[in-house]
């Protein structure tokens, strides 16, 4: 007993702690504690150089290195003590007023922020900090001072003899040969990564979420030990199913939010790193963000930092210009750059918008004929959008002379292939003078994924809801007529738009076994990476949540699917990658902007603002619902819709959705379920997905009759305030209710 | 459950020379492989295809939370392969930390032979068997090929390139899908 008190009190007593070989857990818990506060530091220093009167960021900063030295004294580490010192020192005097703000300090304050990281590294590597004569610090140490010094007649007297010291510290520090201050800044380099390392290796969590956690085990356990007792026969199975399943429900949700981490956490290494970059590159660069909040996977956040830290860089290095071109074009000398980061449609959007000068055109047509990554003939005949895809390409840089920032030929090819490998896409738009907008979308959480089961050649396979836009019946009678032949492809006529159509089962070489010709086809349009095309079909499945499960490298190598999955009945499945589908099948990028999923606001009024989807809720009447508001046409049984003050809720995948019945549907429908008939209410699930579908809501509907361009007529007397439009020459109602936004773009359209 | 005789099991009283072999069946051919290989016998079981795989691949099953890749050791042979179902085999291997089934038309059961008994390759055989087949132990029905679990994972399967297409060296395979 004596002797465990012994051994564990000694390293945490008065005795220095370098000796021994490990790291204790009260060091671990300061070096936590520490990166924490340094993390915030970083934050609040480069707001500090925006706004260098506020003194709340300047006591956080104080607060930051105070902790540190406190405790470093208490744990033994003396060149860390001293450096923490110095600093606090300095924001000591900075925090009394009685030195100002500029951008020389806060590089220095940045410095001993590195410094101090490079020793908490070193501490949590080795458990020492190093040599403890603390002279690699010197010339830090000395900085810091000359900074604080550089008003010495403004400091007080008591102030005095202490810096004196610390000078004096410095000068024999320069006396002493160069290379250990050079030995210092080598090492910051490696340290950077190995910090990157131990971060992604923990993770916070709320203790009420895991004691949520733990309950809802301990509920699994108990529903598994019921289940066992009573048996498949048994008369409370179905109910001990349907626990298990809102249980497993929770659970999945829980350790969900778990591993859901703020975006912010990524962006709060921006600041820094564009201060730094501006520096560099002679830029004046202001970063704006929004959506700090935005939940994201942990592994998804980890899996698209480079990729978004090399589009940061891009944005500072390529797209904003220098303070003299940018008065030049009208504009602030200072650049923007703002980062966004909001949910889109089950999924996040990460947007790296600059307003810089954006992407020219023919420089990148130039470069591309110059790389032979086209040929001259084709770079004539491209259209903007096609040519902007060509930055994608491997090899592709723009950058006039290799910097040390970029232009070093890893580029955007590396962003996109990084992005889509989680299940991501990138996209950018540039306007010319105007500024450059880069796009990730990734999926939520990478484990599952909402994909719609298809059957082909008699086999099942999972295609991703988030790449799926519409799917089209086609029966088998219908088949000649819609299909259309240009040599040996097929063309479907989808709205005027002709649409490449590949069959899943010849492509990937699969006997038809399809002997029922006379059930059709079916035709899934699917759109990525720019490419959209119709994947012809024999059947369609549910669609289900699937848990997506890696497949073994040799069949990774075909490259045509991005994993497997346990289908609800037990069989497997295989996930395809429509994107490689669409590469093996020989579709290219499509040329004209589409308003489909993933592009800009401006492009979805243009080009989808007049497509109305058109139903009936009262008896014959028309009415319309412009078609970016709906985001699904659900079936639901006339059971599920339950009913809360009056209004009809529908429970909807965790959310609770608001029901319309203008045309009293349900009521109909609860009749006809009295008289025996099976019951399923059709509801348009309508959302403003630009706000992050905040405003949900479901529509109940007789019947969903069509999708179909129309054009809005002017509002007048015979109208009575209704808003009408013709549609196939018919007339039909527009419904106004969804989204503030929606109406602006209606207004457009009339 | 023990096919050698009792007076030859008398022979094997030296542990470290002892073997015991999980013997299994593809067509009329009689295999083994090293029971410590073996992690797990699955049974039949149905198989999910994976088109534009190579030949070898029998295709998928569900194991464990893993999706397995499973190795045909019928088209391995060169014989033709019955697609859908089959006897699956896990196998461990240790060395590139991948998990792989074997699929195969049955499954006998474990044998303990004396490693005196085991015989090299033939140096007639071909480039195929050559890599397939670790030596055969003469027993009392016949000869039992050994199998090297190593050399059957689909990621060297696929280095080799033996197997890419598999009307190669005159056998009558036919390709799985």
């Amino acid at each position: 007993m004596q002797r465990t008190i012994a051994s564990g009190g000694a390293p945490h007593g008065c005795r220095p702690a370098p000796d021994i070989g490990c790291v204790d857990e009260l060091t671990k818990e300061f070096i936590a504690e520490s990166q924490e506060g340094l993390d915030r530091m970083e934050r609040c220093l480069t707001e500090l150089e925006m706004r260098p009167d506020d003194s709340g960021l300047l006591g956080e900063i104080f607060r930051a290195v105070h902790t540190i030295k406190g405790t470093t004294g208490f744990l033994g580490f003396d060149r860390l003590e001293k450096l923490a010192h110095a600093g606090e020192h300095l924001l000591g005097s900075l925090r009394d007023g009685r030195l100002a703000v500029n951008s020389d300090l806060i590089s220095g304050l940045l410095r001993l922020m590195d410094g101090l990281r490079a020793i908490l590294v070193l501490i949590e590597e080795t458990g020492s900090e190093g040599t403890r004569a603390g002279d690699e610090d010197g010339e830090l140490i000395a900085e810091l001072a000359m900074l604080n010094g550089q008003e010495p007649s403004e400091l007080p007297e008591i102030e005095a003899p202490q810096i004196a010291l610390v000078e004096g510290a410095a000068k024999v520090e320069g006396a002493a040969p160069s290379t250990p201050s050079g030995g210092a800044a080598s090492a910051l380099q490696p340290t950077v990564v190995t910090e990157k390392a131990s971060a992604d290796k923990t993770l916070r969590i709320d203790v009420d979420v895991l004691n949520r956690m733990m309950n809802l085990v301990g509920e699994l356990v108990l529903t598994r030990n019921q289940m066992l007792q009573s048996g498949m026969e048994a008369a409370n199975f179905p109910e001990l199913a349907r626990r298990l399943d809102s249980v497993t429900a929770d659970l999945r949700e829980t350790v969900m939010q778990a591993r859901m981490q703020p975006v912010g956490n990524l962006f709060g290494k921006f600041p820094r790193m564009v201060r730094d970059l501006a520096r560099t590159c002679g830029r004046e660069v202001r970063v704006e963000f929004s959506g700090q909040e935005t939940g994201l996977d942990k592994s998804l956040l980890e899996a698209i930092k480079d990729p978004l830290t090399h589009a940061v860089r891009n944005a500072v290095d390529h797209g904003i210009e220098s303070p003299a071109d940018r008065v030049l074009a009208g504009k602030s000398a200072e650049g923007c750059l703002r980062l966004k980061a909001f949910h889109q449609s089950g999924s996040v959007v990460i947007e790296i918008e600059d307003d810089g000068a954006g992407i020219p055109i023919e420089r990148v047509l130039q470069k591309a004929i110059e790389r032979n990554l086209v040929t001259a003939e084709d770079a004539v005949g491209m259209s903007e959008r096609e040519a902007l895809q060509l930055i994608f390409l491997p090899g592709f840089s723009t950058a006039a002379a290799v910097t040390t920032v970029s232009g070093r030929g890893v580029g955007m090819d590396v962003v996109r292939a990084n992005v889509e490998k989680v299940g991501g896409s990138v996209e950018v738009e540039s306007r010319r003078g105007v500024g450059t907008t880069l796009r990730l979308r990734v999926p939520l959480t990478l484990a599952i994924v909402p994909s719609l089961v298809v059957k082909s050649g008699g086999q099942a396979f999972a295609l991703p809801q988030s790449t799926l836009v519409e799917l089209v019946d086609i029966p088998e009678r219908e088949f000649a007529q819609v299909v259309q032949r240009i040599g040996s492809s097929e063309l479907y006529r989808l709205r005027e738009r002709l649409l490449p159509m590949v069959w899943l089962d010849r492509l990937l070489g699969l006997e038809a076994e399809n002997p029922d010709q006379s059930k059709g086809h079916y035709l899934a349009v699917l759109e990525a990476e720019g490419c959209r095309y119709g994947l012809v079909v024999d059947d369609l499945m549910s669609p289900e949540e699937i848990v997506v499960k890696p497949l073994s490298p040799v069949l990774r190598e075909i490259g045509l699917f991005s994993g497997a999955t346990v289908l609800g009945n037990g069989s497997l499945a295989l996930i395809l990658d429509i994107g490689a589908t669409a590469a093996r099948a020989g579709v290219k990028p499509i040329e004209e902007e589409i308003g489909g999923i993933g592009s800009g606001e401006a492009a979805v009024h243009e080009a989808t603002g007049s497509s109305f989807l058109i139903f009936e809720d009262r008896a014959r009447e028309r009415t319309a619902l412009p078609l970016d508001v709906v985001e699904r046409i659900e079936s639901v049984p006339l059971g599920q819709i339950e009913y809360a003050g009056g209004r009809a809720l529908l429970q909807y995948r965790g959310e609770l959705l608001p029901l319309r019945d203008e045309g009293s549907v349900l009521i109909e429908m609860e009749a006809a379920r009295q008289a025996g008939e099976e019951a399923m209410v059709t509801v348009l699930i309508c959302g403003d997905a630009s706000v992050g579908g905040a405003q949900r809501g479901g529509m109940v509907v007789r019947r969903v009759l069509d999708v179909s361009n129309g054009t809005l007529l002017d509002q007048d007397e015979a109208t009575e305030g209704m808003e009408l439009a013709l549609v196939k020459e018919k007339l039909t109602l527009v419904h106004r209710e969804f989204g503030v936004k929606a109406k602006a773009g209606w207004q457009e359209v009339a | 459950m023990k096919i050698a005789g009792r007076e030859k099991l008398d022979e094997i009283q030296d542990e470290n020379d002892a073997v015991s072999l999980c013997s299994l069946y593809a067509g009329s051919e009689m295999l083994g492989i090293d029971t410590r290989k073996i992690r797990e016998v699955l049974g039949e079981r149905d198989l999910q295809r994976v088109p534009m795989s190579p030949v070898f691949i029998a295709g998928v099953v569900p194991y464990r939370g893993e999706v397995l890749t499973t190795v045909n050791l019928r088209a391995l042979l060169g014989m033709e392969a019955h697609t859908g179902k089959g006897c699956v085999l896990v196998m461990a291997d240790d060395e590139a930390a991948e998990r792989f089934g074997l699929v195969v038309d049955a499954v006998g059961g474990v044998v303990t032979v004396s490693r005196r008994v085991l015989e090299d390759n033939p140096c007639t055989l071909e480039a195929r068997g050559k890599w397939l087949f670790d030596g055969a132990y003469k027993m009392e029905a016949g000869l039992m090929v050994q199998l090297d679990p190593q050399k059957l994972s689909p990621s060297r399967l696929s280095e080799v390139g033996l197997f890419k297409n598999s009307s190669n060296g005159g056998t009558d395979a036919s390709p799985d899908r």
